[in-house]
């Protein structure tokens, strides 16, 4: 991809217990540049850890080591933490699976829209409450004066994604990491926050790294697919190839989801093999 | 108009009206919904959150006794209290086997409970034979709920309701809160357990692909009420008369 906006090399994190050393990402490389790439893989495969290490937020138990984490012209490695500061929101931000969970549920919508603008930009509140309407008035919400003066557990789930988003794309972030954005959501709101989400991003340029466990969504909404496997990337391809997926671990998951259109009487279930740690990785279809 | 045989009818609900709150806040939530469930069937309902779906499952479990209209198992008509013999006959395995589980028992004791409540015999062969069913090795049975995986959870939850040898499981959107690959093999275990056992399904989900996938027949919800059903072989086609149904339709495959 040309202009590359984040580069990681051989990213490594081990949390250490009393009970030993648990390696939760091994190894892992890639770029994502101004285009929608996918995290994929099951509960506990390394996905979430691996872009909470990108913002370093890395419970402290945790150890990090990579060979390479550059973000544009900054090498995230050698962030202090007042510089990592300047950077989540601002340059990259993360959109969270459950709105319930992610908004201040004491704060009023426009405020906390307002203040995601007002922490990295020196304006006065009046230009802030004007630029954060605008910004949820543009994630399609209709009568914003009144939305803005509700409170998070006065919106529908829908709405709460959306208002998240608005909040992350205000300060135009290069990158946004999405944790499972819509797994909260109804099929029918989950298709239209998609949209906005797609529209947003197309209209500023900006990079998306999706964490998601739904093959099915990521191979019509993104542009790549990583697909990971107890903390190593099995399989690299484009999103429109994954049916030709070459690595038996997608193959199976694939495999392992029932589909309207092709009923089965029983699903198959992906059976793990040890050789998988080590085995062959592929990239758009050949093996590395 | 029911084309199912009286002598059929596992469950069968008649005009089901239920509305939560008083005066100017009441709210109708499900609007006079009949439906009627052969024995052995698998029936699934769904819709978009708020559309009523698990209210009727809730009414229907005995877990909300205010409501009006008729609900009937095995012909009977049923008190909005249900006594112990239908719990007996009838089932229901929740969404998140995160919360469903008592977190300080062991398997063993959460397995035991409804035995216990109803009298029943040969205790430890029985969860035995029920952790098997589920393909859960009898060393579980001294595991509590934290120790065990999302989809062991499942397992666990659905041996509880089989236990007590019921006829009809009421299934909340079983799968929605596990992995593709855990769901795959829930799914599969739901689906031997009704051949096994001639159970009678109702499930209620939004994910379309996994209700075609288990029940052969499909109610829509819309607004608390009950759009049309469907064959599973109709939803593939898209042969549908309303025109939410097809917004749905379309929204889930897009």
């Amino acid at each position: 991809m040309t202009n590359s906006l984040l580069q990681v090399k051989n990213l490594n994190i081990v949390f250490r217990s009393a009970h030993g050393e648990q390696h939760a990402v091994r190894d892992v490389s890639f770029q994502v540049g101004r285009e929608k790439v996918a995290i994929v893989g099951e509960s506990g495969s390394g996905k979430s850890q691996t872009c909470r290490a990108l913002l370093k937020l890395t419970p402290k138990i945790g150890h990090v080591s990579a060979d390479q984490m550059q973000f544009g012209d900054i090498d995230l490695l050698s962030c202090s933490e007042k510089q990592m500061r300047a950077i989540r929101g601002n340059r990259i931000s993360m959109i969270l699976q459950d709105p319930r969970f992610s908004l201040n549920p004491l704060m009023r919508i426009g405020d906390q829209v307002a203040e995601a603008w007002r922490l990295h930009r020196r304006v006065s509140k009046g230009e802030a409450r004007l630029r954060a309407l605008a910004m949820l008035e543009s994630v399609h919400i209709r009568d914003v004066e009144s939305v803005a003066q509700r409170y998070p557990h006065e919106i529908s789930g829908g709405m709460g994604q959306r208002v998240m988003i608005a909040m992350m794309l205000i300060p135009e972030p290069d990158l946004i990491i999405a944790d499972e954005p819509t797994s909260a959501l109804d099929v029918t709101v989950r298709q239209q926050v998609l949209s906005i989400l797609n529209e947003q991003l197309a209209r500023r340029q900006t990079g998306l790294l999706f964490i998601s466990h739904d093959l099915n969504l990521v191979s019509r909404f993104c542009d790549r697919v990583l697909v990971m496997y107890a903390g190593r990337i099995v399989e690299e391809i484009r999103a429109d190839r994954l049916e030709q997926a070459q690595h038996p671990y997608t193959q199976a998951l694939l495999a392992s989801q029932p589909r309207l259109h092709q009923p089965v009487e029983m699903l198959r279930v992906p059976l793990r093999e040890a050789n998988w740690l080590h085995g062959p990785c592929y990239r758009d279809g050949v093996a590395l | 108009m029911n084309m199912i045989p009286t002598s059929e009818r596992s469950i069968e609900l008649v005009d089901l009206t239920i509305a939560f709150g008083s005066g100017t806040r009441r709210r109708q939530v499900v609007d006079s919904v009949s439906f009627t469930l052969a024995y052995g069937e698998s029936y699934g309902l769904i819709g978009e959150s708020g559309c009523g779906k698990s209210t009727i499952l809730r009414a229907l479990a005995g877990l909300n006794y205010d409501y009006h209209g008729h609900i009937l198992f095995n012909n009977r008509e049923q008190q909005p209290q249900r006594d112990k013999a239908f719990y007996r006959q009838v089932q229901m395995v929740f969404q998140d086997p995160y919360a469903s589980l008592h977190p300080r028992k062991m398997v063993w004791a959460s397995l035991r409970e409804p035995l216990k409540l109803h009298g029943l015999d040969r205790h430890e062969a029985r969860i035995s034979e029920v952790l098997h069913a589920v393909g859960l090795s009898d060393a579980f049975r001294y595991r509590y709920p934290h120790q065990l995986s999302g989809g062991q959870r499942q397992r666990v939850a659905i041996a509880r309701a089989l236990i007590l040898e019921p006829s009809v499981l009421l299934l909340d959107e079983p799968t929605s809160a596990l992995d593709v690959s855990v769901q795959a093999e829930i799914l599969n275990l739901l689906s031997n357990m009704r051949r096994q056992r001639g159970l009678t399904y109702l499930m209620v989900t939004h994910d379309l692909a996994v209700v075609t996938h288990l029940c052969s027949r499909v109610g829509i919800m819309h607004h608390g009420k009950l759009l049309e059903e469907l064959s599973a072989d109709n939803v593939r086609q898209g042969l549908t008369q309303e025109n939410y149904t097809r917004e749905f339709l379309a929204a889930s495959e897009a």
